[in-house]
């Protein structure tokens, strides 16, 4: 859910910046400046989060359950 | 009449911009792996810092490159039609103004003159115009601007830079004043409106709809 989220803010983002870049003007400047760099950052932001989520989940796997792999490794 | 109406002799040559080509080569790929990640809900590994964040901030660092050169243009500045658009127009006629005057005459080119009055010289005057330039579109945001506008701060070496060397300049014996010159290099005065005329029109300063002013 958070990448799908994430993804949508690029691509709202993407947008952003390539109607500034095909038609430079003061409108789409302020918008590249206060609405595609914030949902970018924002976007960057939840990726992070993610991964930071996944990574202590993973580590918390790991603690409930420190023989996992050897398990795995003797049952090969 | 344009130059482009007079004939080839009377067009501006320029130099052709590809940065902003750069911007949408980078913007294709980013907007690619962000579709199908919204899609499917999930990215391979491999593609998700690079699709999500790395592509995306190059492509937007490449739209910060392309807005930082293209905003000198006269175009640029012109088309923030409430506060500016009266200025860029007003700098082709015949109104006595310094703005006027050194349009009209060729003096400073038709591409980026609002850019080559607005900022010093070097790198800081460069810097300084763009940090202008972003608190006038906080203020276009915001609407928090008043009429008749005022440049704060003029920095007199952008007249310097071009006059102090000149000989007509030199000759005139009121910039021998030791007082005139420390006052105006302190900017407790400037060239225009005191000794000169002013910068602009007073009409123009009032903003697209004069009767509205705030």
């Amino acid at each position: 859910m958070r990448l799908r989220a994430a993804c949508a803010l690029v691509l709202a983002s993407q947008l952003v910046l390539l109607v500034m870049l095909l038609r430079l003007t003061g409108r789409t400047a302020i918008a590249f400046s206060f609405l595609g760099a914030p949902l970018l950052g924002l976007a960057v932001l939840l990726v992070a989060l993610s991964w930071w989520r996944s990574r202590e989940e993973s580590h918390a796997k790991m603690d409930r359950d420190p023989g996992g792999r050897r398990t795995r490794d003797d049952g090969r | 009449m344009t130059g482009q109406d007079l004939g080839p002799l009377f067009v501006h040559p320029s130099t052709p911009q590809y940065l902003w080509l750069v911007g949408i080569a980078a913007l294709i790929p980013a907007v690619v792996i962000a579709a199908i990640g919204l899609i499917r809900g999930r990215l391979p590994a491999a593609l998700s810092v690079p699709g999500v964040i790395l592509i995306p901030i190059f492509a937007y660092l490449i739209g910060g490159l392309v807005l930082l050169e293209e905003s000198k243009s006269v175009a640029f500045c012109g088309s923030c039609h409430e506060p500016m658009a009266p200025l860029v127009a007003s700098l082709g006629e015949d109104n006595g103004s310094l703005a006027s005057i050194h349009w009209r005459s060729g003096a400073v080119s038709h591409v980026d003159a609002c850019f080559q009055c607005h900022s010093g010289y070097g790198i800081w005057g460069t810097l300084d115009a763009k940090l202008a330039g972003f608190s006038h579109m906080i203020h276009t945001v915001t609407g928090r601007y008043e009429f008749p506008l005022r440049a704060k701060n003029f920095d007199i070496s952008s007249c310097l830079g071009c006059h102090a060397e000149s000989v007509p300049f030199r000759a005139q014996e009121a910039h021998h004043d030791p007082e005139l010159q420390a006052q105006l290099l302190a900017g407790t005065i400037g060239c225009a409106g005191t000794c000169h005329p002013d910068a602009h029109p007073a009409q123009a300063l009032m903003g697209a709809n004069p009767g509205a002013a705030r």
